[in-house]
């Protein structure tokens, strides 16, 4: 049996913005004062948040995701490597997911060989290990010429990868990493290595990369709609190009849930937190007001061909998950789904069968949602939508991609 | 007035030529043919009036392939040497405008023996205590859905007719927004990382340099202050100094006559 992967992802968003923080500041990323920062009020945040994720190990989610933003209030985790360091000693059983470490930013990829393989050990062998190239906020933060990223992240994926694999010591030739010396210590603890997730936003070159190596793909997408649906059948086409197969394990998307009794209750139980999320954490990233720092000429990441392809495609409207104001908004981008549970489990049972993607990295907190909001609605869906999305989606999936069958199943969550 | 393409070493480089007489190397900037638009601006025909323009596109701009190895501004300065190269100039007068002029003034430092004179028009290259480059990378980004920002940093009257022509709000228009993208990829490359805009070590080496060397400048700029153009005067062993009042950093589409009479009479004086 194989059902979909059901994983944790918590952005710890910075929860104590003033009130009018969206009438005097344009962003949320960069360039947000620093002076913002409450030390009284944020005492323990850490603590709170870390808590949320052991939480979430123990009610049965297949893992907790972790990712690296830097100076802004969407995530305060300019280091996740230190945050999975004290999930390895907190939880038990579920993968920690660090998506990702982001190579073009640093000086030398080793360090990020090094750390992922301390978490492997430290952890008994539950790192998924994430490698990303940075969006266009962190290209202003570190001062990384977006053009740069791609060729670097790729040079450092593969020096990281060797530095796992291959005996040292060894001399690696790259352009922009070469090296006298990789030697690696400690080892991962799985072997060949740990399992290896990167992100794309559908360009094809992405996906190649990915696909010709035999890694994840995750969709750096906020919203679903036939979009995601198309990046799986273009990823699929692309591994088979390369002689693969593909299954839903080998993409995930994130989505957004908040689960009540009912849907009144779960809108009203969630609003203050997701309107705080979508209004001052997504300014300056996804939203039309203020500036907008992740995609365009400033931040040139894309290739020629990439930014030729989205001046082609239809217009649409223009808009950006912030920029929704109202609940119907919203739920037209099927990105942040709240209701009871069934509500959620038939809005993302659609989804799954639709997208026949099968790694969900689901967000529960939101901007300054409060710790027993987020509590409960992780325990709702464990309890009431994560057994049918499993139970249904395993049996989806073993009729659909027959191959599967012949495979270990994807290790259970406890 | 053609265009054409050159092989530089492998590479395809897409070459503007109009004029006739004296050849003149001209090096692009931002807002300017090769990165606003495909052909030649009122500036670079008043121009050609008076000289040979050539005029390459750099490197990822219209028709000139990408260079991804492209990775500091010496790179790009060593890429136009292989274009005078293939162009047989082996002693050209040099008119650079924006980060063209930065890149002209770099090989006036380091291979003096291959210009004849030297023009640069808003000029970024040098550090200059007390007065920052603008971010135009930030400024391009759009705030509240526009591009007012960079408008106001390339032009005196950003809200002007000409600035919101050349620069629309509306950046999917597939040819200035390609073009757009094209420019700022390749800026991005050798522009955006420390030191930003500027090389350390070029201001103590222009003076290396010792044919005659004209800074022109709108005196608004807000992208590269004024006070580049006089670190620029002051650093080349003749070097001087042209202010276009009223004008910004896009001062070849702001002033485009009186900016080609002040070079047309620097190159035959």
């Amino acid at each position: 049996m194989h059902p979909a992967r059901l994983f944790c992802w918590h952005f710890m968003a910075y929860p104590n913005l003033p009130e009018d923080f969206d009438e005097d500041h344009e962003s949320g990323w960069v360039t947000v004062p620093n002076s913002l920062w409450d030390g009284d009020r944020t005492r323990g945040l850490y603590q709170e948040y870390l808590d949320q994720l052991v939480y979430a190990d123990e009610l049965g989610f297949d893992g907790m995701v972790l990712n690296e933003h830097h100076q802004n209030i969407y995530g305060l985790m300019p280091s996740p490597n230190l945050l999975a360091a004290a999930l390895t000693q907190k939880t038990k059983n579920g993968k920690i997911v660090v998506l990702g470490n982001l190579p073009p930013m640093y000086l030398n990829p080793l360090r990020v060989a090094e750390e992922y393989a301390m978490l492997d050990n430290m952890s008994n062998g539950r790192l998924i290990a994430g490698f990303a190239v940075g969006g266009g906020p962190e290209s202003f933060n570190y001062n990384v010429p977006s053009p740069h990223g791609r060729r670097r992240l790729w040079e450092a994926i593969d020096l990281i990868v060797k530095s796992w694999t291959d005996d040292g010591p060894f001399h690696h030739e790259g352009p922009c990493y070469p090296m006298r010396y990789v030697n690696v210590w400690p080892r991962p603890l799985q072997q060949p290595h740990p399992e290896v997730w990167v992100p794309g936003s559908r360009s094809i070159e992405s996906m190649e990369e990915v696909a010709k190596r035999g890694y994840r793909y995750f969709l750096s997408s906020r919203s679903h709609g036939g979009g995601t649906r198309m990046a799986a059948k273009e990823f699929a086409g692309v591994m088979e190009k390369h002689g693969k197969t593909y299954t839903p394990f080998h993409m995930g998307v994130l989505m957004s849930v908040y689960v009540s009794e009912t849907d009144e209750q779960a809108k009203e139980e969630s609003r203050e937190g997701i309107w705080y999320f979508l209004k001052n954490c997504l300014k300056g990233h996804l939203r039309k007001q203020g500036r907008s720092m992740t995609f365009g000429p400033g931040v040139p990441s894309q290739s020629l061909r990439s930014w030729e392809a989205f001046l082609n495609a239809p217009r649409s409207s223009g808009t950006m998950l912030g920029d929704a104001d109202t609940w119907e908004e919203l739920e037209e981008r099927n990105s942040i789904i709240v209701g009871s549970p069934e509500t959620v489990r038939k809005k993302l049972w659609d989804f799954i069968e639709d997208a026949q993607v099968g790694n969900l990295l689901i967000q529960f907190q939101f901007g300054n949602m409060k710790d027993h909001l987020a509590r409960k609605s992780m325990k709702l869906f464990a309890e009431q939508v994560a057994p049918a999305l499993r139970r249904d989606s395993a049996e989806l999936f073993g009729q659909v991609f027959p191959q599967l069958n012949d495979e270990e199943p994807v290790e259970a969550a406890q | 007035m053609s265009m054409r393409d050159l092989d530089v070493a492998g590479r395809k480089v897409q070459l503007f030529e109009a004029g006739e007489g004296n050849p003149v190397l001209y090096l692009h900037g931002v807002a300017d043919m090769h990165g606003a638009a495909v052909g030649p601006f009122a500036f670079h025909e008043a121009l050609a009036k008076e000289c040979r323009i050539l005029a390459p596109a750099h490197p990822g701009c219209v028709g000139s392939d990408e260079d991804n190895s492209m990775e500091s501004v010496e790179d790009l300065t060593f890429h136009t040497l292989e274009v005078m190269d293939a162009l047989g100039l082996d002693k050209v007068d040099i008119v650079g405008n924006c980060v063209g002029g930065w890149v002209a003034a770099q090989i006036a430092s380091q291979n003096p023996e291959r210009v004849g004179k030297l023009a640069l028009i808003g000029a970024p290259g040098l550090f200059v205590s007390g007065s920052p480059i603008g971010d135009l990378f930030m400024a391009v980004q759009p705030r509240n859905g526009g591009i007012a920002d960079l408008r106001s940093m390339l032009f005196a009257d950003g809200e002007g007719a000409l600035a919101q022509e050349w620069f629309p709000d509306d950046h999917r228009d597939k040819e200035q927004g390609m073009l757009r993208y094209q420019i700022f990829r390749c800026v991005a490359r050798f522009g955006f990382k420390p030191p930003y805009f500027y090389h350390q070590k070029l201001r103590d080496r222009l003076y290396r340099f010792k044919g005659p060397a004209l800074a022109v400048h709108g005196a608004n700029d807000a992208f590269v202050p004024l006070d580049h153009a006089k670190a620029y005067a002051d650093g080349f062993a003749n070097g001087s100094v042209e202010t276009v009042a009223g004008a910004g950093h896009a001062v070849i589409l702001e002033q485009p006559d009186a900016v080609a009479a002040k070079v047309a009479a620097f190159l035959k004086g």
